[in-house]
């Protein structure tokens, strides 16, 4: 359905295309290592893509998680039955087919709730600057990225580590925190520019598959504001009147 | 208790010193110091600063705040002649200190300061760091030591340490090349051969301008000249210590606030039962610890630009005050160095012409 609306830079990821996505995001995280690495191969940077505004969620274009884990569930028990009509066959699901069914479907409940919660913010708030982008998240951290000309590097500390940077035309933020959780988020305006798709995939050391969900936003306006504030140290927000 | 009191008795108490101050071997009043704004210590890659808790705009600011506080330390021991912030290494300074900003987030403040005097010799190079006791930054206490006072204690401690193992020929050497390099700077030709350089950077007095010397009078005018401009220079720095200070207070205070904050919630992180490894739960307080890292980080943020939108007026105030020169308050003195050269090539020229 969205694929029809944003060919083919806007794409929401579908089941069957999850392990294609995953082997993508392999070659994203580095999952050796204990900080997230970008690919080096990664597109240069478009300059003109611009992810500035106020983007609220769009549940119609959406997916939806339980729907999601419905399929992967109808996926796994379609797995176990060839497995058990033809026992140490191949199989090419991106599933891992050998693991326990309803072990690998805790793990993958367990991650489509994280990913449930994690990107449950209704409105994002972007301001992109040429040297920098910070994407606000209600009720969630923001997320923000220094543009670099060199290989980004991560950011290191004792709760985690992130990594940052373009794809070509989509922003990426990957993150690794501790106990082996991978989370990578994807930011993809479409040509209109007043659809942002937000693609977050989870994985989890040891868990046989990951979990990935896209969420939609659609551009609005904000009403506009009658005061100016400005922050300061010792008096907190100082407001005066917008100039007309 | 008033702060110079304070200063002097931390002072006396750091350097137990076996003479007074008053029978050591060279009178230090007697040796000028200029204090150039410190090198903020900013990573040229900026992808670094978040990591580093690095706010450039405050680190910029801190540059020119912190060589005023060394300096209102200095003046306040009133054991060392005229104490002055610049913008640039002057090299008509007797005592020169530069200094580069390490770490300042509140709790921890470290800096190395590099010390010459006009001979090119190295006093010292060292790395200061304090750590702010408990209620460094509460307020009402402006009569109080300042925060991290025994850390610029220990600097002035060093200071008559070194002093004390000149001798009164040393210190002669240091005012007379002063005066003859500033000088140089003016009249190559004229002043150049009074003095040399070994290869080692050091310099040596060869001889010294005969008395009575219109030359040397004509210096000191241009010399006097500079010391106004430099001492309006060190007023805006002062204004800016003055205007920056209660805002600054807080900045740190908070900033040591959320350090001490984060420092219990990672211990008591530390003690709670960990879930199942790869659970829903275990992986949604790894989440959770995480984003609350960074909203740590983020109020941070926050308050940096709080204290940008708070002094940034007054730096841009200093950095524009001085009118029909143009340019940030380094290219003004630059320029108005420039000036007095051409001050002193035209009296000079005057001088020499037939009457």
């Amino acid at each position: 359905m969205i694929f029809a609306v944003f060919p083919p830079v806007f794409r929401p990821i579908n089941s069957s295309s999850r392990a294609l996505c995953l082997l993508l995001l392999a070659a994203f995280l580095s999952a050796c290592s204990n900080s997230p690495t970008v690919d080096s191969k990664a597109a240069p940077r478009d300059t003109s893509i611009d992810l500035t505004g106020s983007w609220e969620m769009d549940y119609g274009r959406s997916d939806n998680v339980e729907q999601q884990l419905r399929s992967i569930y109808n996926e796994l028990r379609r797995n176990a039955e060839r497995r058990a009509r033809s026992a140490g066959g191949s199989n090419a699901s991106s599933i891992n087919a050998g693991a326990d069914p309803s072990r690998t479907m805790s793990r993958v409940i367990d991650l489509a709730r994280m990913a449930d919660y994690i990107t449950g913010s209704q409105v994002v708030t972007i301001e992109q600057g040429p040297d920098d982008i910070i994407v606000e998240r209600e009720d969630n951290f923001a997320l923000s990225c220094t543009f670099t000309d060199d290989t980004p590097e991560p950011i290191v500390d004792e709760l985690g580590s992130e990594l940052c940077g373009w794809d070509a035309h989509q922003l990426l933020f990957a993150m690794q925190l501790p106990d082996g959780l991978r989370i990578n988020h994807r930011l993809t305006i479409s040509p209109d520019r007043q659809s942002l798709q937000i693609t977050t995939t989870l994985n989890q050391s040891g868990s046989p598959a990951g979990f990935t969900v896209n969420r939609v936003y659609y551009r609005f306006k904000p009403l506009p504001d009658n005061y100016e504030c400005e922050y300061t140290l010792s008096r907190g927000n100082v407001c005066s009147r917008a100039k007309l | 208790m008033h702060r110079a009191h304070w200063s002097c008795l931390s002072l006396f108490l750091l350097l137990c010193l076996p003479v007074s101050m008053l029978s050591a071997a060279v009178d230090t009043r007697e040796l000028n110091i200029s204090l150039v704004v410190f090198d903020p210590g900013i990573p040229t890659d900026p992808t670094h600063n978040k990591e580093l808790g690095i706010f450039p705009k405050i680190r910029s600011a801190e540059a020119r705040y912190l060589p005023f506080v060394l300096r209102q330390v200095l003046v306040d021991s009133n054991s060392w002649g005229a104490t002055r912030v610049i913008p640039d290494p002057d090299p008509g300074t007797e005592l020169l200190i530069t200094g580069r900003l390490l770490q300042s987030d509140g709790i921890q403040l470290s800096f190395e300061l590099n010390v010459s005097d006009s001979r090119g010799q190295t006093w010292f190079v060292k790395t200061y760091s304090g750590i702010a006791p408990e209620n460094a930054y509460q307020t009402g206490r402006q009569n109080g030591p300042r925060p991290f006072q025994a850390t610029y204690d220990e600097v002035l401690a060093d200071l008559f340490r070194y002093a004390q193992t000149l001798e009164p020929k040393a210190l002669e050497a240091i005012r007379n090349l002063a005066f003859l390099r500033y000088a140089a700077t003016l009249s190559p030709a004229a002043f150049g051969p009074y003095f040399d350089r070994d290869e080692t950077g050091n310099y040596q007095l060869l001889r010294l301008p005969a008395y009575g010397d219109p030359m040397v009078a004509r210096i000191e005018k241009v010399r006097q000249q500079e010391y106004v401009f430099v001492d309006t220079v060190d007023e805006q720095y002062r204004k800016l210590f003055a205007a920056m200070a209660p805002t600054y207070n807080l900045w740190r205070r908070y900033n040591r606030e959320q350090a001490i904050y984060q420092e219990a919630y990672e211990e008591r992180l530390a003690d709670r039962s960990k879930p199942k490894s790869g659970s829903y739960q275990a992986m949604k307080r790894s989440y959770i610890n995480f984003r609350w890292s960074k909203i740590q980080q983020q109020e941070s943020a926050k308050l940096a630009t709080g204290f940008n939108n708070e002094v940034a007026p007054t730096v841009m105030q200093l950095q524009g005050r001085v009118v029909e020169l143009e340019g940030s308050l380094e290219e003004q003195y630059r320029e108005w160095r420039r000036i007095l050269q051409s001050i002193y090539q035209l009296e000079a020229t005057e001088q020499s012409l037939p009457r």
